[in-house]
């Protein structure tokens, strides 16, 4: 959106994809919200729901990250988006698997529900630029 | 052996990987067993409970190796496309219930899931994605 070298495709893509991301951050803080009034009431069908509702523009996020790798046609571009999101995927596994030992044995407090997420997305982010930068 | 991949990064990934498993076992033997008879605290506590992490962060490498390695450019896409899927499952699936842990008092169940749940997305969607391209 900033860079003016980039295709209409991409444009769209990132539009797309900042799109689903402030989605997934503003039904989070909606739904945080939602239960924290209800005094932490809110059980069973509804209480599922509610929950599984901030994964799904989530998930939109994955098809369209998805979708852009299977229609991006600069194979250059295509390959450093695929490097990136495999950084970030390890980065995140990482990051669980440590924090799950010192949750265990140390008994630090869990992990924020979406924390993962944003673990994610930042990873992707910063190595999307470093890779870019190092290929220059 | 039938479970040995035709590939050479294949039979590469096979043969880093099974070292990797059998040595997370052996660290997580000795983190529990150290944790359990001597209660270990300071910078010792943190080196113990991260060793058992080592070994499973080297899978991860081994798994990178293998995708740098592959030279079969279709089944290098299926593997990442399956990983991407396993990873958005993953992290639904914690999402999803941490929010049931932080508001409807569910039952609180380790973050190390995510990585179990990672490979069981992962295997699940792989032939779905062959099936994509048939």
């Amino acid at each position: 959106m900033l860079n003016k070298n980039l295709s209409r495709f991409q444009r769209r893509s990132l539009a797309l994809f900042s799109a689903s991301i402030l989605l997934t951050a503003l039904i989070t803080m909606f739904i945080h919200d939602y239960f924290r009034l209800q005094h932490h009431s809110t059980n069973g069908p509804l209480a599922w729901t509610l929950a599984l509702l901030p994964s799904l523009p989530f998930l939109g996020t994955i098809v369209l990250a998805l979708r852009y790798i299977g229609r991006e046609r600069d194979e250059y571009i295509r390959a450093q988006v695929l490097l990136a999101l495999l950084q970030g995927s390890f980065i995140t596994l990482a990051f669980t698997v440590v924090y799950a030992f010192f949750e265990n044995y140390l008994k630090i407090p869990s992990a924020p529900a979406m924390a993962y997420v944003d673990v994610f997305l930042i990873a992707s982010m910063i190595a999307l630029r470093i890779d870019l930068r190092s290929a220059q | 052996m039938i479970c040995i991949p035709n590939s050479k990064a294949g039979r590469r990934y096979v043969y880093r990987l099974a070292p990797t498993m059998l040595t997370y076992v052996l660290f997580l033997y000795i983190a529990q067993s150290i944790f359990h008879h001597h209660h270990p605290t300071g910078l010792f506590a943190y080196f113990l409970a991260v060793l058992p992490a080592l070994p499973l962060i080297g899978s991860l490498v081994v798994v990178g190796l293998y995708v740098s390695e592959e030279s079969d450019e279709f089944e290098r896409s299926i593997l990442v496309q399956s990983m991407i899927w396993g990873l958005g499952g993953a992290l639904s699936v914690g999402t999803v219930w941490g929010f049931l842990e932080d508001f409807t008092n569910a039952p609180h169940i380790s973050i190390f899931y995510v990585y179990v749940f990672f490979w069981i997305f992962m295997g699940i969607s792989q032939p779905f994605i062959r099936h994509k391209y048939r």
